[in-house]
């Protein structure tokens, strides 16, 4: 998308969405609030995403995170917190070195973030489409991602068994493969 | 044979090596083993003194270095080596050594049959008689000590072989620190001889010393090589050279090393751990009392005899320690109840004899070093013989105090009948027994080298020791049984036990009978002296009396002990008496000095400053590492947030090198 | 809009994933701290994508997104599984409370 007002604008309302979102997740109190929050946080990304060109980025972010990762949060907040309604008060301590060493990254971050170079939006540049993606990962080359990609499918399969696994109820006493009827995280 | 004469060292190593690894579960086997073993070495040892006597040259230069082999260097002239050393004394020593532990071995047998441990015993006994014969073959001074050493720590092994008892355990520890402690003196005077000559091989010592000896004599002639030369050159230096505390560097050298074979053949005052030594199996306290332990001492004052007689003053305190034991000894000997007391006393004082028959030899008149090898050979077979029937009647009324023997002659009759032998051949009775001989040697070397004194005591204890050994003798066998009579009914001979007595008798007997036929295994000892003189007969009153003296010794026994009933009820009240049964109470002064005085003023003040000093140092390094450790410590709780905290700081960290490259 | 505006805002993403990881004492909660810093991390990849510059491989900022999400997603059932099997033994989800886990 060209560089104009409009994106301006639409980017400062997506990163104050993202911002807020954010700091609401790690800040509210109920849990449930907070996987909410990080959904719109989420939301707000893909959003961003798309202001960035990258639709199918935007989409996975939707599909995968919002509609598979943070519906598991709140599957296992609804499973294990009673709605996530006790609150654990962190201490103060606590709190001084998250804001300590938040700050510290933070600034480290930024300090670095200026040496890049390239600032300029290459005029030249097209959007990814999705069949270049499908090539890239399908492609056996050097050029190619078959292998991290076969790789990252092996590890999802093992961890979803792990996690059935782990999930799984146990009488107590039980050995391991005797019942199924847990398995509810995945 | 002289060539394989290291088998007979190896001999009883391989017995130990063995038995200690693959037979110290089956105790038949390893007694086996070690028997086969020692007898072997006995066969050799034999064959080599006979090959020895059988040869036309028996004087020193029959002397071989069977094999030498350099160890290391300490300066460019200066090397220790090891190596074997074959003259008279050595083999005669070899045989002695052999035959007892052989015969001591097929002993044990009989006294370990009921010993769960024995699988143990066989193998260390090889091993003490190992390390024996290591020290009698040394060529050197520091071959001598390792093996002097090796003595010390198989002794220690073998006298707390019952470990679970703490009396022998504390007789092994009394008897290893007091060898320790001598022989810390001993290692001085090995490093002030090594630089004052530049030599530690006796070889070397000897010559130089006989060659500086004979410098005065009618035959200065000698062709010197290698370190003979160096000793005899600082022999020269020495010569007037006013030293420390009036006594120069050699005398001090030699009285050092001669301390050491005070401690190892418990001289006194450093005699109190061999009567508490008899906490060890009996075999044991009869190869240490005869052939393996106490005899390095005067082994060694032997094996330097030469620059002992050199050296200023050094036989003069060989000569008065000995007497001084003799007579000592002698005297609590008459006193002791316990049976094998009785006999470590006599041992003690038998040494005593020994060594003042050294002390009372020149290089002139050697007659009194002859007697002293001959007394040691007779005095083996006769002490041993004495222990191992002391063994058996232990063994058969199960109780070491002969107030409750009596009457054993009808139970045990062959242990009655060899120690009557062995009885009759320490007290000196006359011509058919060898210690009579080497006796009269003794003290007629003693006058007839101007040592009147010595020679006197020497007739007393003479006499003392008739009268004891008769006392030792009557209170166990004659008389009315005193102990308990459960005990008497199974009294019983072990055959194993009562066979190597038998075969003991014999050189009891027969062992003085070289003296009649010229005595050549002994007299030619001493390196290219002057021929040895044979003792001056012209004293010939001397035999007559101490036959005398031994006859009376015993008689006084007799009718003191063996015609009637003795009581031992009442204890008795007369102080010289209870003084002398306290064996002079030695072992409490030395209680005294050790636990009021060394420990209070030495090592207490020591302890304070380990404790405070040394131990503060390495409490407060400590102390600072736990200071730190307690920092660190917080930080390894199981928090999760203080991980992930410290693992952010280091992700910041690597992102700031990075950022930074 | 600018590529120092990007990832300015990816690192106060990050600053407060952090924020929220250090003051977070549910084992959930954190997790979902981690999920902003990740999501923060995407940003980075698709801006650097966005404003590469000529003769780049712009393909790569979406391809590395797919590897991310795919391997959060693996991390985050095996990670809920674990809670939920902790949870239902111990009724424990405090993480201070799990500090006997280290042994």
């Amino acid at each position: 998308m060209e560089a104009t007002l409009t994106t301006d604008i639409l980017f400062y309302l997506f990163s104050a969405a993202i911002l807020g979102c954010g700091l609401m997740a790690v800040t509210v109190k109920n849990l449930l609030h907070s996987a909410i929050a990080l959904m719109g946080c989420l939301f707000g990304t893909a959003g961003l995403f798309l202001l960035l060109d990258h639709e199918f980025v935007a989409l996975m972010q939707i599909l995968v995170y919002i509609g598979g990762v943070v519906i598991f949060i709140i599957y296992a907040v609804l499973l294990t917190t009673h709605l996530g309604t006790r609150y654990l008060p962190a201490s103060t301590l606590k709190y001084i070195s998250g804001v300590t060493l938040a700050a510290i990254v933070l600034g480290l971050v930024l300090h670095i973030d200026p040496q890049a170079t390239h600032t300029a939006v290459n005029p030249d540049r097209t959007a990814t489409t999705i069949d270049a993606i499908g090539y890239r990962l399908l492609d056996g080359s050097t050029n190619g991602f078959l292998i991290p990609f076969e790789v990252i499918s092996v590890l999802l399969l093992s961890a979803m068994i792990g996690a059935a696994t782990i999930a799984k109820h146990q009488k107590p006493g039980a050995t391991n493969d005797e019942d199924e009827t847990g398995g509810s995280a995945s | 044979m002289i060539e394989s004469s290291w088998m007979i060292l190896l001999l009883p190593f391989i017995s130990f090596i063995g038995g200690i690894l693959f037979l110290h579960k089956q105790p038949k086997l390893a007694a086996g083993f070690s028997i086969l073993c020692n007898g072997a070495a006995m066969v050799m040892a034999l064959i080599l003194a006979v090959g020895f006597l059988s040869s036309d040259d028996t004087g020193y230069h029959a002397l071989a270095h069977t094999w030498s082999y350099d160890w290391f260097a300490i300066t460019d002239t200066l090397t220790v080596s090891i190596g074997a050393l074959l003259d008279p004394i050595s083999i005669m020593m070899l045989v002695v050594i052999t035959v007892i532990s052989t015969l001591v071995h097929t002993y044990s047998i009989g006294y370990m049959e009921n010993d769960a441990s024995a699988g143990r015993f066989f193998p260390l006994l090889s091993f003490f008689v190992f390390s024996m014969l290591g020290l009698v073959i040394a060529p050197t001074l520091v071959q001598m000590f390792v093996f002097w050493e090796l003595v010390g720590v198989s002794s220690y092994m073998l006298i707390g072989f019952w470990y679970h008892k703490p009396s022998a355990v504390a007789a092994s520890k009394k008897a290893f620190i007091i060898t320790r402690f001598a022989d810390a003196f001993f290692l001085t005077g090995i490093i002030l001889m090594a630089t004052q000559f530049g030599s530690i091989g006796f070889d070397a010592i000897n010559q130089g010393a006989t060659a500086f000896s004979s410098m005065n004599t009618a035959n200065p002639s000698f062709s010197l090589e290698g370190g003979a030369v160096q000793v005899f050159t600082a022999l020269a230096a020495q010569e007037g050279s006013a030293g420390f505390l009036g006594l120069n560097l050699l005398s001090w050298a030699t009285i050092l090393i001669f301390i050491g074979g005070w401690g190892k053949s418990a001289m006194f005052p450093l005699h109190v751990w061999l009567p508490d030594a008899m906490e060890g199996p009996t075999p044991v306290s009869s190869i240490i009392h005869s052939a393996t332990m106490v005899v390095a001492g005067i082994y060694l004052t032997a094996r330097l005899f030469p620059v002992f007689a050199v050296a200023e003053y050094t036989l003069s305190v060989v000569e008065f320690t000995g007497a001084i034991t003799a007579l000592f000894a002698a005297i609590i000997a008459c006193t002791q109840r316990d049976i094998k007391r009785i006999l470590a006393f006599s041992t003690l004082s038998q040494l005593g004899y020994m060594m003042f028959s050294l002390g009372v030899a020149d290089m002139e008149h050697t007659a009194g070093f002859t007697a002293s090898m001959f007394h040691v050979f007779t005095h083996a077979f006769f002490k041993c013989l004495l222990f191992l029937s002391a063994g058996l009647i232990i063994h058969s009324v199960h109780s070491n105090d002969i107030a409750l023997m009596g009457g054993l002659r009808k139970k045990l009759k062959g242990t009655y009948f060899v120690t009557l032998l062995a009885v009759c051949a320490i007290a000196g009775v006359p011509f058919l027994f060898s210690g009579f001989w080497s006796k009269e040697e003794i003290i007629m070397a003693a006058w007839s080298n101007g040592h009147q004194c010595s020679a006197i005591i020497g007739l007393l204890v003479g006499g003392l020791t008739a009268f004891y050994m008769g006392r030792y003798f009557f209170l166990i066998f004659h008389g009315e049984y005193r102990g308990d009579a459960h005990h008497l009914e199974h009294a019983h001979e072990n055959k194993f036990m009562l066979f190597p007595m038998v075969l003991l008798a014999i050189p009891t007997i027969i062992a003085g009978y070289p003296m009649l036929t010229g005595h050549t295994f002994f007299n030619t000892v001493i390196p290219q002296a002057t021929l040895p003189t044979h003792p001056d007969h012209s004293a010939s009153w001397i035999m007559p009396v101490a036959i005398a003296m031994a006859i009376g010794g015993l008689l006084v026994a007799w009718l003191k002990y063996g015609r009637r009933a003795v009581s031992f009820d009442t204890p008795s009240t007369n102080i010289v008496y209870r003084c002398i049964s306290n064996k002079f109470y030695i072992d409490e002064c030395y209680i005294f000095v050790t636990k009021k005085i060394i420990f209070r003023c030495v090592a207490a003040p020591m302890k304070l400053c380990d404790d405070y000093i040394v131990d503060g140092i390495i409490h407060s390094s400590a102390a600072i590492m736990r200071g730190c450790a307690a920092v660190i410590r917080h930080w390894q709780n199981g928090q999760t947030h203080v991980y992930l905290g410290l693992m952010i700081i280091g992700l910041a960290l690597l992102a700031w090198f990075g950022g930074a490259l | 809009m600018n590529l120092t505006a990007c990832l300015s805002l990816s690192a106060i993403l990050f600053s407060f994933g952090i924020f929220g990881l250090m003051t977070r004492r549910k084992i959930i909660a954190m997790l979902l701290a981690i999920e902003l810093m990740l999501n923060a991390a995407l940003i980075n990849c698709v801006a650097f994508a966005y404003y590469a510059p000529a003769g780049a491989d712009t393909d790569v900022g979406s391809i590395l997104p797919i590897f991310i999400v795919a391997i959060t997603s693996a991390e985050m059932a095996v990670a809920l599984a674990v809670i939920v099997a902790m949870y239902r033994k111990r009724k424990v989800i405090d993480i201070e409370r799990l500090e006997d886990l280290h042994d």
